[in-house]
């Protein structure tokens, strides 16, 4: 068994690395997995599904969320692209985060289902499941009255 | 035996992706199987529950893609006795797109209770201290609620049934008695609406005999 504790990328060569330790042993340990046939244009969400099959990995990666694989392999595209670090870090950040603005009722199928899971990472990190030991199926909360404007309501925009 | 039309129909309407599967999953837990209607685009969700003492079979009526063009099909609406209408409470364009929803609600439904929810509340708890003016508009009970954490899901639901229940005991919508007085005399007649509700009927009939 193991406890994943970071992951992250190596440009050079180019490849995933995870830190975890070893629960038996209670070791820190790490695992580069090199980026084979890994190009410029390659598909993020498929390249990093196949990458959780991979026969070697798949135990260590079970614990990696799909986007948080798509967002390192898009750090790594955004550099082979040649963009700096840093820019490619804050492309895929802005690739993987939600416009609070964006109408996802006009988008085509494949939008809405990428929408969808970068929204059902927050989700499941929030998520109190029937077996949790804090779960409890009826939650009743009772909120004060409101202290200030939503600011959504188009009256007080101006 | 409950008879088929002692059911209880609630909608969910809203933007896609503002949680109103994740919602009604919550309520009904882990392992519920719905039936997919892909052909419609829709999900159905069976459950019963107990109401002054008598077992009440409910149906919620759930999306699947079709909000994508912006309008529902006459028959989601058709004979619902009570409308989730859901916003995502951390993206301000599917609360500003309530007005679309709740339009289209009334043209069909003008009086059946509708219930008014900012979901997702867990990805910032701050919202819970902020006015929504659009509840307050149109007279809606508003409801903070995670489907991911539980927060008020249950409560959410029970109101829900509670208003379905209580509209059905007492239909204000004309259009419901004039469909009932109708059903009884001339089914023979059906305009183009009614036809597709129909086909849409006999599919669910076919699916729950298995």
């Amino acid at each position: 068994m193991y406890s994943v504790m970071k992951c992250g990328v190596k440009l050079q060569p180019r490849c995933l690395v995870v830190t975890y330790v070893e629960m038996a042993t209670k070791k820190l340990r790490c695992r580069q997995m090199p980026l084979r046939n890994f190009k410029e244009t390659s598909n993020i969400s498929q390249y990093a599904e196949e990458l959780k099959k991979n026969q070697r990995h798949r135990t260590l990666l079970s614990d990696i969320s799909q986007l948080q694989l798509e967002k390192m392999l898009l750090v790594v595209q955004g550099h082979m692209k040649g963009l700096s670090l840093e820019e490619s870090v804050e492309q895929a950040e802005s690739d993987l985060t939600i416009d609070p603005d964006k109408d996802l009722n006009k988008l085509e199928t494949e939008q809405v289902d990428k929408a969808k899971r970068i929204m059902d990472e927050t989700f499941n990190q929030h998520r109190i499941k029937a077996d949790d030991p804090e779960f409890e199926y009826n939650v009743e909360v009772e909120f004060q009255q409101p202290i200030e404007s939503s600011g959504w309501d188009s009256d007080d925009e101006f | 035996m409950s008879k088929p039309e002692d059911k209880l129909k609630i909608i969910c309407l809203g933007d896609s992706a503002v949680g109103k599967s994740k919602m009604v999953e919550r309520f009904l837990m882990d392992g519920y199987k719905p039936q997919q209607l892909s052909t419609y685009a829709l999900t159905l969700f069976d459950y019963e529950t107990k109401i002054n003492g008598k077992m009440v079979p409910i149906e919620f009526w759930d999306t699947a893609g079709q909000e994508r063009f912006a309008s529902m099909h006459p028959s989601y609406y058709h004979q619902a006795q009570a409308c989730i209408l859901v916003f995502d409470a951390t993206r301000k364009i599917t609360y500003k797109n309530l007005t679309n929803w709740y339009r289209e609600l009334r043209k069909y439904r003008p009086n059946i209770p509708c219930l008014l929810v900012a979901n997702k509340i867990d990805a910032d708890l701050g919202v819970t201290q902020r006015s929504f003016q659009f509840g307050k508009k149109h007279s809606l009970p508003q409801y903070f609620v995670s489907a991911a954490d539980g927060t008020n899901i249950v409560k959410l639901f029970r109101d829900t049934i509670k208003a379905a229940y209580a509209y059905k005991q007492n239909p204000t919508d004309y259009v419901d008695q004039v469909l009932a007085e109708l059903g009884n005399f001339e089914s023979g007649k059906l305009d183009e609406n009614d036809e597709a509700i129909f086909k849409l009927t006999s599919k669910e009939d076919q699916a729950e005999e298995f």
